[in-house]
C-alpha cells in the first residue's frame, strides 16, 4: 500500500510524458511551439554547464529572500501576538501593506536596489513574508485556555509559558506557513530577475524565449522547478525532525477518499 | 474519615459574586455563594450546566477574578494564581509533542523541582493506574480514559494538598468513569487531600464526596449542602445500596423542586 503510494505517481508522471513524445511527433508539433521532452531531457544534460550556475544564482536569491522573511516575520508574530494593544495598532497596517501587489514594485526596488542580487532577494522577501507571519500568528493564538491556565497554576512565567507551551504549539502552522512562503520565494526571485538581471534562471528563460529555443525554455523551467522542490523538500524534512508528533498525527487525520483501497 | 484530618488544605468561599459583562446586559453567574470545605475533604459541586460551578473552580484556583466576595485557601486570600495545587480538567489539555512521562514532569518542570527524583514518582504514579508501558508514548496514541489518566498523574505529581477537578470524567464512556472513580477514590484514601470535585452526574457525587454542595441553575447558589454518610471505601455495588439510593433520590428531588429535573414522566 506503501509503496504503491509511492510509485504511482511517477508512473503517471512517466506515462504522461510519453503521450507528449508521441502526440508531438504524431501531430508534427514544431519544436519553437512544443518540444519533445527527450529533447528538453537532452538539454538539461548537454546545456548544465549554463544552466547550474544560473539555478545557483537563483537558489541563492530564493533561500536568502525566505530566510529573511522568517527572521523578520517571526519575531514580528511574537510581538504581535504578545499584546492586544500592539497588534490593534500594527496589524490593520500590516494587512493593508499586504493589499499592495508586490509584483508591481518589482520595477521600483530594481531603480532603488540596482540589478543584483538584493532586488531579487527583496521580491522573494516581499512575497514570502505575510504567510509566515499570519500563519505564525494563528498558530501562537491556537493554544488552547487550558493549557495556558494549567501551566498558569503550575507557577510558569512568561519565559517558560512562551517557550514550552505557546512556541511548540505553533510550530504546525508555523510550517505550513514557510512552506507556502518557499514557493511564493521561488515567484519572486523569478519576477526579480524578469524585471532586470544580467544572471540566474530568469535571465536564461528570457534569453531563450526570444530566441524561440524552447527546449532551453523548458530545460530552464526544469531546473527551476528542481529548485524549489528542494526547498519544499529541505522543509518537509526540518519539520518531520522538528514536530514528528505532528506530522505522525497528520497521516492519521490525512483526507483518504478511496477509504476501501 | 478520623485518619484524614488535618491532611490537605481547607478552602473558605465567602461571599463570593462572579458577574460577566455582556453586550445583552450583565450576567450573573454567581450569587453569594459561601462554602467552607475542611481540610482532608472531598466535597462535589453538583449542579445543571450554566450555574457556575466551573467559574467557581477556577475562581478558587485564582485563574478568574472574581467580581465580589473572598476566597482563602488555608487561610490566604486569593488574590493570583494559586499554585499550591493540582487541576484536572474535563479536557486533558496534555501537550501532544511531549511523551507521556514528559506530560506529567512537566508540573516538576514549570516548578523547578529535583527532576530525578520526581521522574521516579512520576513512573510510580503512572504504574498505578496502569499507563507504565504507555509512559513513552504521544497522547495522541492514547485512548480518551488513558489520557485522563496522565493527566490526573500531573496533577498529583508534587503531592499537593489541594485538588480541584472540573468534570474530569464527563467526556468518557460510563464503563471507563466508572473505573476511574474508584480509582481517583483510591489515590484520594491512599493520599489525603482536599478535592473539590465539579460533577452533573449525581451517582457520581454520591460516590466520591464526603459532602455535596447542590448547586442551583443560574445565578449559581448553593441550594443544598448534603453530607454522605456511607462508609469507605466505597465500590461500584455501593451504588445499589438502600442508603445510597436515599442520597440520590433527595438530591433529584431537590433539582426537581427548583425545575431542573421533570416531576413526572415525560408522555
Amino acid at each position: 500500500m506503501k509503496s504503491r503510494r509511492g510509485v504511482l505517481p511517477f508512473v503517471a508522471f512517466a506515462v504522461f510524458l510519453a503521450l507528449w513524445e508521441w502526440a508531438v511527433a504524431a501531430f508534427h508539433v514544431r519544436p519553437f511551439v512544443l518540444p519533445r521532452p527527450s529533447q528538453v531531457a537532452a538539454a538539461l544534460v548537454a546545456e548544465a554547464g549554463q544552466l547550474m550556475p544560473a539555478a545557483i544564482v537563483t537558489a541563492e536569491e530564493i533561500v536568502l529572500g525566505f530566510l529573511l522573511a522568517v527572521a523578520v516575520a517571526v519575531p514580528l508574530a511574537v510581538v504581535l501576538v504578545s499584546s492586544k494593544w500592539v497588534e490593534d495598532a500594527l496589524f490593520p497596517i500590516i494587512v493593508s501593506a499586504q493589499l499592495v501587489p508586490k509584483v508591481a514594485l518589482a520595477p521600483l526596488l530594481t531603480v532603488w536596489l540596482g540589478l543584483g542580487m538584493t532586488t531579487k532577494l527583496t521580491v522573494a522577501f516581499l512575497l514570502s513574508f505575510f504567510p509566515i507571519l499570519i500563519d505564525t500568528m494563528i498558530g501562537l493564538k491556537s493554544v488552547e485556555t487550558g493549557k495556558l491556565l494549567l501551566a498558569r497554576s503550575m507557577g510558569a512565567g512568561a519565559g517558560a509559558m512562551f517557550f514550552k507551551i505557546r512556541l511548540p504549539s505553533a510550530l504546525p502552522n508555523l510550517f505550513g506557513g514557510m512552506k507556502v512562503a518557499s514557493t511564493l520565494a521561488v515567484v519572486g526571485a523569478i519576477v526579480g530577475e524578469f524585471i532586470g538581471a544580467n544572471a540566474g534562471l530568469g535571465n536564461v528563460l528570457l534569453i531563450a524565449n526570444s530566441n524561440y529555443d524552447m527546449v532551453m525554455v523548458f530545460a530552464g523551467i526544469t531546473y527551476l522547478t528542481a529548485v524549489g522542490m528542494i526547498l519544499f523538500a529541505v522543509l518537509d524534512a526540518i519539520e518531520r525532525w522538528t514536530i514528528p508528533w505532528h506530522v505522525s498525527h497528520r497521516q492519521l487525520l490525512e483526507p483518504t477518499i478511496h477509504a476501501k483501497s | 474519615m478520623e485518619s484524614r484530618v488535618g491532611a490537605g488544605v481547607g478552602v473558605r468561599v465567602d461571599r463570593v459574586s462572579q458577574v460577566f459583562p455582556g453586550e445583552a446586559g450583565d450576567l450573573l453567574a454567581l450569587d453569594e455563594v459561601s462554602l467552607n470545605v475542611a481540610p482532608g475533604e472531598f466535597l462535589s459541586l453538583l449542579g445543571p450546566s450554566g450555574c457556575g460551578k466551573s467559574t467557581l473552580l477556577l475562581a478558587i484556583a485564582g485563574l478568574q477574578p472574581h467580581s465580589r466576595g473572598r476566597i482563602a485557601i488555608g487561610g490566604r486570600t486569593v488574590e493570583r494564581p494559586y499554585t499550591n495545587l493540582g487541576i484536572v480538567f474535563q479536557e486533558p489539555f496534555l501537550l501532544e509533542w511531549r511523551s507521556v512521562l514528559a506530560n506529567v514532569m512537566l508540573q516538576a518542570e514549570l516548578r523547578g523541582l529535583d527532576a530525578q527524583r520526581y521522574t521516579a514518582r512520576a513512573e510510580a504514579l503512572l504504574d498505578r493506574v496502569g499507563l507504565a508501558q504507555f509512559k513513552g508514548r504521544l497522547p495522541h496514541e492514547l485512548s480518551g480514559g488513558m489520557r485522563q489518566r496522565a493527566s490526573i498523574c500531573r496533577a498529583l505529581l508534587h503531592d499537593p494538598p489541594l485538588l480541584l477537578m472540573d468534570e474530569p470524567f464527563g467526556a468518557l464512556d460510563a464503563l471507563t468513569r466508572d473505573d476511574l472513580n474508584l480509582e481517583l477514590q483510591d489515590i484520594w484514601l491512599r493520599s489525603p487531600k482536599t478535592v473539590v470535585f465539579v460533577t452533573h452526574s449525581i451517582a457520581e457525587a454520591v460516590l466520591l464526596s464526603d459532602r455535596v454542595a447542590i448547586m442551583s441553575p443560574r445565578p449559581g447558589r448553593i441550594a443544598e449542602l448534603m453530607t454522605i454518610a456511607l462508609p469507605r471505601p466505597r465500590g461500584l455495588d455501593t451504588r445499589e445500596t438502600e442508603e445510597f439510593g436515599t442520597y440520590a433520590r433527595r438530591i433529584r428531588e431537590i433539582f426537581t423542586e427548583m425545575g431542573v429535573l421533570r416531576a413526572e414522566p415525560v408522555r
